[in-house]
């Protein structure tokens, strides 16, 4: 299902829960808000499936109209699947018998292949008469998932989907879930907090803070072309230094002047501030400029030393783990960055025009 | 010592369960020939009419309030909780009064040629019982719809149920085990019920113990209806216990579920099903009483006077009684958290299942025994028929859970720690229940004593059973009243009996309210 979400309105009288929202998810894929918990992505998605009403705006499926302000379609017929946060597994009721949920238009036979089918794909074969509370936190999961799954809904929603489970479960299931969604061809929309999540799973995903969508975009493009501060720092790691704009355009900072091949900014104001990410500060002996050490952290391959220039400016930067240096000690370092992000020293950034792909 | 207050409720089980196993031969075949054929499908029968009844009614309306909007839903919330007020003789009054062939309702009706039902028999008496019990149901099924929240609903409506849909394939199949416990609860206000089938002249068990006792004079034949209605009682007990084991654990998450607007005639069917449940279990009895008041005020006599004294005085002494006992058993079970307390307070919370015919003449036998034995061996004149004390003991024990309840919540919400550092701070003891718990325990106190005050303001069967020559209370009078045939001067004593019971209603309506946010838009932000 292509879903396209218009100008979206949502929650009470007066106080908004969601500002603008629009967004565009084309048929088959996988899109993922995402953002810190109050910022409105759960109820994007209630009003996506048809639980919240709009105070204004309008969502369309393939063009025609589930929802706008004053007419809301009931959820029963919007042919829109969804995995819960809690997973809402019926507790009465055994893993085939939830999954069969949906299927009541299914006559027995059709219905008992459709739950088959599911239950390979999920890999709960052997466990089809067990009860919900019989089953280990990742088997919930793929039970909620197959039953929502089984109607083969137009789109389905998957609202914090994997918050119940430690980290090693999240990232195996994550993957697993990105296959069977594309095995069933179904256009999915989830909602998350963790980056690793929606990396791991979006082909597209919004970053969302108090009701307000700040971009709508690849993982890529996000972490390397994010349009403003909040995205800057929501996604991924990094460190602003300030500098000045030169009249040819390129940016003079304590660690020299930046002339990148290309750059993602709206600055009005000769000061502003760069984005660098920890790759963009190279550890160079041979250079003149040096910074203290102030903590490192230890990744395996490499290490991230949290730096600080003679100006007391912060950096972060990442460097191959045999470059073992003490806390304390100094470092020669150097830029390299392609791209260059910076943003007007006076403020935020206002989430500009620019940031559908 | 706490152990000991198990004791009056295992006594009137004991006697009855003995008075099966000694049968005398005579007496029995007279029990078996007369009696019991025509006591014991009529229970049977009552029984089956009114958990059949109060099921239906309780689920029906608790689905509907709980699960969807309609003109009036917000009133209808509460408001079906009135019946509880109404003991279930009253109401009968009003329907024999009203509806019974001299009545004045049926006598309008039959000048326009239409002729009611009689009404006097099994579907009377079921209607009637179902009318006023049916918000045990109604309750509980209300508390576990808000425990099954919204999300497990959602999930249904994402799956392409519609929301009438949900609630029969959803709500309803979660809410079997509420709706086992709340008929059971119904079943055994039924099993014990007295003033209700005394009025409708249709005889079950504890009306056979009455009659037994007090018009053949046969106190052991009484016992031995009291034996086999025990063993009624104990299957009923089993089946709970079984019923409340096969409780879902359905934490369906969320705020209670979003209701779904009815509109159109649904709406205006729904509303208009409330409304005639109302109408017809409070409203119109309700006004009918106080018509019927009106016209006898000549009534408020000094005989009456002494009569509202009397149930007052009565119902203090009890609910003092009582709360005194469940307030050591709860704080038995703080202290000394063992298997002995445990099975104590098990046992003696027991007594709200027990009818209060059976524990009148439970209670009364072995004592009586007791103290002819004390009497004969040291030449005292003790008396026990029409003594204070058997009244009481026989309340503590069918009153005893009703107290017990609220005490053991209140004092365990106070936290153990505080117990810890009044320790420190050298209160203990006493000093300690007196300065640190009592004081915290003030609204379960309160709640236990008006509680028990209403149950025995209402008490029909214990009192009347076990009272002292001549005493009257307003419960008896409208007994007395009803069994002359007087149905409108019984209004009286009803309407009053029925102005205190409001005071627990409106109590459980504020409790009812406060879990529950204001249900308009709600929802998670995240």
């Amino acid at each position: 299902m292509d879903l396209q979400l218009e100008n979206l309105r949502a929650g009470y009288a007066g106080r908004a829960v969601l500002h603008q929202l629009s967004l565009h998810l084309g048929s088959g894929r996988i899109g993922c808000l995402l953002g810190p918990s109050g910022c409105g992505k759960t109820t994007a998605l209630r009003v996506i499936a048809g639980f919240e009403p709009l105070l204004a705006g309008r969502i369309l499926a393939d063009g025609r109209p589930l929802s706008s302000a004053g007419t809301v379609l009931p959820p029963e017929h919007r042919g829109i699947g969804m995995v819960f946060q809690d997973l809402a597994l019926m507790p009465h009721l055994s893993v085939a018998g939830n999954i069969a949920f949906g299927l009541h238009r299914l006559d027995r036979r059709q219905r008992a292949a459709r739950v088959a089918e599911l239950l390979s794909l999920v890999g709960l074969d052997q466990r089809a008469d067990a009860r919900p509370h019989q089953l280990s936190g990742g088997q919930q999961q793929r039970v909620a998932l197959a039953r929502a799954l089984a109607p083969r809904p137009r789109l389905v929603l998957l609202d914090e989907p994997f918050s119940a489970l430690d980290v090693e479960m999240r990232e195996r299931l994550s993957q697993d879930v990105r296959r069977i969604l594309l095995h069933e061809r179904s256009t999915a929309l989830l909602v998350t907090h963790s980056q690793i999540e929606a990396f791991a799973m979006a082909d597209v995903i919004g970053v969302m803070r108090e009701g307000r969508l700040h971009q709508w975009d690849s993982a890529y493009r996000l972490y390397h072309r994010p349009v403003d501060r909040f995205v800057a720092d929501f996604i991924g790691e990094g460190r602003m230094l300030p500098g000045r704009r030169e009249a040819d355009g390129a940016i003079r900072t304590e660690l020299g002047v930046l002339r990148a091949h290309s750059e993602t900014s709206a600055t009005t104001s000769a000061q502003v501030d760069v984005l660098l990410r920890p790759d963009d500060v190279v550890h160079d002996d041979a250079s003149l400029v040096t910074a203290a050490v102030t903590a490192r952290a230890f990744r395996g391959a490499a290490f991230i030393y949290t730096l600080r220039l003679d100006s007391g400016h912060e950096l972060l930067s990442l460097v191959p783990s045999h470059h073992d240096h003490a806390v304390g000690s100094r470092i020669g370092i150097r830029l390299d960055a392609r791209h260059v992000v910076a943003f007007d020293q006076a403020g935020t950034t206002a989430p500009g025009a620019s940031r559908q792909p | 010592m706490a152990v000991l207050l198990a004791l009056p409720t295992l006594i009137p089980i004991g006697a009855s369960l003995v008075a099966l196993t000694r049968l005398d031969a005579e007496l029995w075949s007279h029990l078996t020939h007369y009696v019991l054929p025509h006591v014991l499908p009529n229970t049977l029968w009552l029984l089956a009419g009114v958990s059949l009844g109060v099921s239906v009614l309780g689920t029906a309306l608790a689905l509907l309030v709980g699960l969807f909007e309609f003109p009036g839903r917000r009133i209808y919330a509460w408001a079906l909780l009135l019946p509880l007020a109404m003991p279930a003789y009253v109401l009968a009054t009003v329907f024999v009064g009203s509806l019974d062939y001299a009545g004045h309702v049926a006598t309008f009706l039959r000048a326009r040629g239409l002729l009611l039902p009689e009404l006097r028999n099994l579907a009377g008496t079921t209607l009637v019982m179902s009318a006023t019990l049916y918000p045990y149901v109604y309750l509980v099924v209300r508390a576990s719809l808000a425990a099954q929240g919204a999300r497990l609903l959602e999930a249904a409506r994402s799956l392409g149920l519609s929301p009438w849909q949900a609630a029969r394939r959803v709500a309803l199949p979660l809410a079997l085990p509420a709706v086992a416990a709340g008929t059971l609860l119904a079943a055994m206000e039924t099993l014990a019920d007295f003033g209700t089938v005394a009025a409708f002249n249709y005889d079950t068990f504890t009306s056979a113990i009455y009659k037994a006792w007090f018009a053949l004079f046969s106190v052991d034949a009484a016992l031995q209806l009291a034996g086999v209605l025990l063993l009624l009682v104990l299957l009923l007990l089993v089946l709970q216990a079984w019923a409340l084991r096969a409780r879902h654990t359905a934490d369906g998450g969320g705020a209670p579920a979003t209701r779904v607007a009815l509109r159109g005639p649904a709406a205006w069917l729904a509303s208009g099903a409330c409304a005639l449940v109302l109408l017809l279990a409070f409203v119109a009895p309700a006004l009918q009483l106080l018509l019927w008041s009106l016209q006898h005020l000549a009534d408020l006599d000094a005989r009456l006077a002494g009569a509202a004294l009397r149930s007052l005085q009565l119902g203090l002494m009890a609910a003092l009684m009582v709360t005194a006992a469940a307030t050591l058993l709860a704080f038995a079970g703080r202290r000394a958290p063992g298997e002995p307390v445990r099975s104590a307070t098990r046992i003696a919370t027991l007594g709200y299942a027990l009818p209060g015919a059976l524990l009148a003449v439970g209670l009364y036998v072995p004592l009586a025994a007791l103290i002819a034995g004390l009497n004969a061996r040291w030449g005292l004149r003790l008396g026990l028929q029409g003594g204070l004390a058997l009244m009481l003991l026989a309340y503590a024990v069918r009153f005893a859970a009703v107290a017990h309840a609220p005490v053991a919540t209140g004092l365990a919400r106070i936290r153990g720690s505080l117990d810890e550092a009044a320790r420190l701070a050298g209160v203990t003891g006493l000093r300690q229940i007196a300065r640190v718990h009592l004081p915290q325990l003030l609204p379960g106190l309160s709640a236990a004593l008006a509680l028990v005050f209403v149950d025995v303001m209402k008490e029909m069967p214990i009192t009347l059973m076990t009272r002292p020559f001549g005493w009257d209370t307003l419960a008896l009078r409208v007994f007395e009243l009803t069994s002359e045939g007087q149905w409108q001067r019984a209004a009286l004593p009803s309407l009053a009996i029925v102005g205190v019971g409001l005071i627990p209603v409106i109590w459980l309506m504020r409790q009812l309210d406060t879990p529950r946010a204001d249900p308009v838009g709600h929802g998670p932000a995240a």
